[in-house]
């Protein structure tokens, strides 16, 4: 977009054109409050550009809404019918199944293999159906609630933070499946996502928005060790902490620049303790944690999916309002250190 | 989707479902299928997969109803519910494990009411190069674009279904269309 007012600066003008993008979008589709509204009409009144920009994705959307619609048939209603039929029968707990005359169709041997695949598809792609809570399908969650912003999540008393241990590995204390805390602990960090053609300033900017606490930003433990090889290549190597949903959220927002490519790395020692079933076996995975392995993660909503999986699987067994603080290290790679 | 009518014809039969009448979710499936469908064919590109999806969500819908609160919008819900199932289709596809054995998306046509042969040679090329532009959006940006201008959703109901915050729902939006114009300019071009 033209008339940055902020190019001498390029940080601040980042972020500057990024809340005007982000009004101007909010405006067009009437989502504006009337005061913000007259400040994008006097942006509008100034900058003939906007107008035109303005007017280009209205025939857009005209022409999107336009488009032909696709169709199901009335035999897609009876499959799914069917399928519910057959549910009927696998689920006891739900209250009487009456017999439906939707399309008159006898289940016969097609309900037999519609109760088969149902049972498959529960047992492996939708294992929470057999569970209580949100379903959840592939790391995936479907609560009813949206992933709230950190603004309308209960807030929890910050815990204080310890530095990670000098050797950086991450912590194993608590960490099975179904070990309970008594009180909410820092974890170590869980997660590397390096983030490159970021400034460390919009970084700030982000994580502060989504109160994440920034506890080191040099890329050193206590001993003056480097958190990982990479941090020494002229790196900054951001520890930060935050509460369940915060880091997700703001993960989401950096990946969401287009420019800003993140990746994110697993830790092998956290990783694969998730099929060991004692913290011993924990620890002696801690030797090989300093190789970060990378994961193909290509979007925000497969990086946010990732940590919340990760998150949710050191979460087994805690209980509500018991939540531990959630740390990660964020390695900034600028586009002139590439 | 705001109706208060819809909502309150739409709470009545999942309150009949849950008391056993499966008639009732009948009704449920049929007054939203197509537009479900229809969203699941342009945010997957194909048509097969998103009928796969579509029937899984209303399945999974349906063994979760008693869980449905009527906070939100029942289409909403249920929306969220198929494309948290496209999603896991997409990701697989990225990891080059194909459902069909080859790149999905490339036998996306347009659908048999699409433009007429009375319509204008221009209208029917728009209708190409927009389906074209389409495929060639990143998953993340067809999918809002598809909820705010076909569906026609505000930013919360999109914030809900994608499991975005508002503000990432704006931001992402502007550059959903500013890449969907890049794409349609160098089409003309």
């Amino acid at each position: 977009m033209s008339g940055n007012p902020n190019e001498d600066n390029p940080n601040e003008g980042n972020f500057e054109r990024l809340n005007v993008e982000r009004r101007l979008t909010a405006y067009f589709d009437n989502e504006l409050e009337p005061a913000e509204r007259a400040d994008i009409e006097t942006m509008l009144a100034e900058n003939s550009d906007l107008g035109e920009l303005l007017d280009q994705w209205q025939k857009t959307g005209d022409s999107l809404r336009q488009l032909p619609e696709y169709g199901l048939g009335a035999d897609f209603t009876a499959g799914v019918q069917a399928k519910i039929d057959a549910m009927g029968t696998a689920k006891p707990q739900r209250p009487t199944v009456v017999a439906s005359n939707w399309d008159s169709q006898k289940i016969g041997i097609s309900g037999i293999v519609a109760l088969a695949a149902l049972l498959l598809l529960t047992l492996f792609v939708f294992p929470s159906l057999v569970g209580d809570g949100p379903v959840q399908q592939a790391g995936v969650v479907v609560n009813e609630q949206p992933a709230v912003p950190s603004t309308a999540r209960p807030k929890e008393k910050a815990k204080p933070i310890l530095a990670p241990r000098n050797s950086s590995l991450p912590r194993t204390t608590n960490r099975i499946p179904g070990a309970t805390s008594s009180r909410a602990k820092p974890r170590g960090i869980e997660q590397v996502l390096l983030i490159q053609n970021a400034t460390l300033s919009d970084l700030e900017a982000i994580l502060n928005r989504h109160e994440i606490r920034i506890v080191d930003s040099k890329g050193k433990a206590p001993d003056g060790a480097h958190f990982i090889p990479q941090a020494k290549q002229g790196m900054e190597a951001i520890h930060i902490v935050s509460h369940q949903g915060n880091m997700q959220s703001a993960i989401n927002e950096i990946a969401d620049h287009e420019s800003i490519i993140v990746t994110a790395f697993s830790i092998p020692g956290q990783l694969e303790s998730r099929e060991i079933g004692n913290s011993r076996s924990v620890e002696k995975e801690d030797a090989s944690a300093l190789q970060l392995q990378p994961v193909a993660l290509g979007s925000a909503v497969a990086i946010s999916r990732e940590i919340e999986e990760l998150d949710r699987w050191f979460k087994v067994g805690d209980e509500e309002g018991d939540r531990e603080p959630m740390e990660c290290l964020l390695l900034l790679q600028s586009a002139s250190q590439r | 989707m705001n109706n208060p009518r819809a909502k309150h014809e739409d709470r009545e039969w999942i309150c009949r479902t849950i008391d056993g009448d499966t008639e009732s979710f009948g009704f449920l499936v049929k007054k939203y299928q197509d537009r479900l469908y229809n969203g699941m064919v342009q945010i997957l590109r194909n048509e097969s997969e998103a009928e796969d999806v579509v029937q899984d969500a209303f399945v999974l819908a349906f063994s979760k109803l008693d869980s449905f609160q009527g906070k939100s919008a029942f289409f909403t819900w249920l929306y969220r519910i198929a494309y948290n199932v496209a999603i896991t289709r997409l990701r697989r596809r990225k990891r080059g494990i194909s459902l069909d054995g080859d790149d999905a998306r490339i036998r996306l046509a347009i659908p048999d009411n699409g433009p007429l042969p009375n319509d204008s040679i221009e209208k029917q090329e728009e209708a190409v190069q927009l389906y074209e532009a389409l495929d060639r959006l990143s998953s993340e940006h067809r999918s809002i674009l598809v909820l705010r201008e076909m569906e026609e959703l505000d930013y919360d109901a999109i914030a809900e279904i994608l499991e975005l915050p508002v503000g990432t729902v704006r931001s992402r939006l502007h550059r959903a269309r500013i890449r969907l114009r890049e794409l349609l300019e160098k089409a003309i071009d």
